[in-house]
């Protein structure tokens, strides 16, 4: 079963989408901002990452940033409420970004793809 | 006493402050150096190429097109995420009293090199000279979709000035309409020419070469000045003397002119005030149309010395701390400029 690791602060949000992709069939970590993210990361070894950029302690382009010094070929997506980072040339160390959205659709659909893909 | 002085292009005032001007080389200790991240992941460097999209134009350190997987010293790729798509409808609607249509575009991102270098001012001569060469090989290649009306070609330096990675890189905007900015430009110079039956841009060069007050530099094929109602300390134009409404259109020789102007301009930047941050830009007339026949190509750097406040704001004059006769002095002193 793939993993996917969830980093994302708002909780609500964050059992969102642990129960959307568990029911999609993958086993799901999740943790509640980057340095958590980082450590689980390091931890679980996940398949996938999902992270969002507004989050205490670590924000999600530094936690991007950690993880890509170690590994340059995970699967990482930034899913953040603002799409006002997309013009910010470091998310480019993502392989997608996606605007969040209450339609879960896009999303699922990208987790699957780069998995395939991986 | 402060001066308004009109920007006969735009037909604009400006203030200029001549009495209380600011010394040109007290703009050295408003430096605003980027920070480094040299340990950061950079999906630009050498090494990191599938971070990017795959890439539309690739060339080699001779100028050389050259295939994905080879040595390269310049790369050209689409925006992973852009905010512009290239295979939208161009198609303008009416929404009400509105009108709107699909973000159809190109946005390019044209990297000038494979090593980690911060600075555009640390290129080389060789190196600045093939991206003029790129620049220009970009914007003939997006030509050839008749659906775009403007290019713009146009660098960030330094965090102040909107650069998002410190990786040197330009970056390469394709509309579908002309943007205010150039169409103020295109206006002017029509308005310029209609009443004067002259081009805007050459009756400055003209003027600017029997002053030499606020000329930099002349060479056959280009001035470097500042300009009389400069809106910016140490606001700096490259300009052709040949009246040429279209920066695609200029020969080899003009290529390596431009490029040598370009290197000390940005040189002078990063050696003389301490690394500012700054914007340039290249106004080129409309792709699609003879609308800008009476346009003149330039070059444009904006330095970021000074914020707009409220006064800039509410009556869309700006106000210059300093003088462009002041900071054109101090440009030639330093000795860049040969």
């Amino acid at each position: 079963m793939k993993k996917i690791l969830v980093v994302e602060d708002d909780m609500p949000i964050r059992n969102l989408y642990k129960e959307e992709l568990i029911d999609e069939g993958y086993d799901v970590v999740t943790a509640p901002d980057g340095v958590a993210g980082y450590e689980l990361y390091r931890k679980e070894m996940p398949d996938l990452i999902t992270i969002d950029i507004k989050m205490p302690n670590m924000n999600g382009l530094e936690l991007l940033d950690k993880i890509r010094k170690e590994d340059k070929d995970i699967p990482i997506i930034i899913y953040s409420a603002y799409g006002e980072f997309t013009q910010n040339f470091s998310t480019w160390a993502a392989d997608e970004y996606l605007v969040k959205s209450s339609d879960l659709t896009e999303f699922k659909n990208k987790v699957r793809e780069l998995l395939f893909k991986k | 006493m402060p001066e308004y002085r009109k920007d006969i292009i735009l037909d604009e005032w400006v203030i200029v402050a001549t009495e209380r001007a600011k010394r040109p080389e007290n703009f050295r200790e408003e430096k605003i150096k980027v920070e480094k991240k040299p340990d950061a992941v950079c999906p630009f460097d050498s090494g990191n190429e599938q971070m990017t999209p795959p890439e539309v134009l690739r060339v080699d350190k001779d100028g050389n097109d050259v295939n994905e997987g080879s040595p390269w010293q310049i790369r050209v790729v689409p925006n992973k995420f852009p905010a512009l798509i290239p295979n939208a409808a161009h198609l303008s609607m009416q929404y009400g009293i509105y009108m709107f249509m699909d973000g159809f575009g190109i946005h390019e991102v044209i990297i000038h090199s494979p090593e980690h270098i911060t600075n555009i001012s640390e290129l080389s001569a060789l190196q600045i000279r093939l991206l003029v060469e790129v620049y220009i090989k970009r914007l003939l290649e997006i030509k050839k979709d008749t659906r775009i009306e403007s290019v713009i070609i146009m660098l960030n330096q330094g965090k102040e000035a909107g650069a998002s990675l410190e990786h040197s890189h330009s970056q390469i905007f394709a509309l579908p309409l002309n943007p205010p900015a150039l169409m103020k430009e295109i206006y002017g110079t029509k308005r310029y020419f209609d009443q004067t039956k002259r081009c805007a841009m050459c009756d400055i060069i003209n003027f600017e070469l029997s002053e030499k007050k606020r000329l930099i530099f002349e060479c056959s094929e280009f001035i470097i000045v500042q300009p009389y109602a400069s809106r910016n300390p140490f606001e700096t134009w490259i300009v052709p003397k040949r009246h040429c409404s279209n920066i695609e259109n200029i020969s080899s020789a003009e290529k390596d002119s431009f490029a040598h102007c370009l290197g000390m301009v940005v040189d002078f930047f990063y050696e003389e005030l301490s690394e500012p941050a700054f914007n340039y830009y290249i106004h080129t007339g409309p792709l699609q149309d003879n609308v800008g026949s009476h346009y003149h190509w330039h070059f444009e750097l904006i330095p970021k010395f000074s914020i707009k406040a409220g006064f800039e704001i509410a009556t869309g004059i700006d106000i210059c701390i300093t003088t462009p006769e002041f900071t054109a002095e101090f440009m030639n002193k330093s000795g860049i400029f040969k």
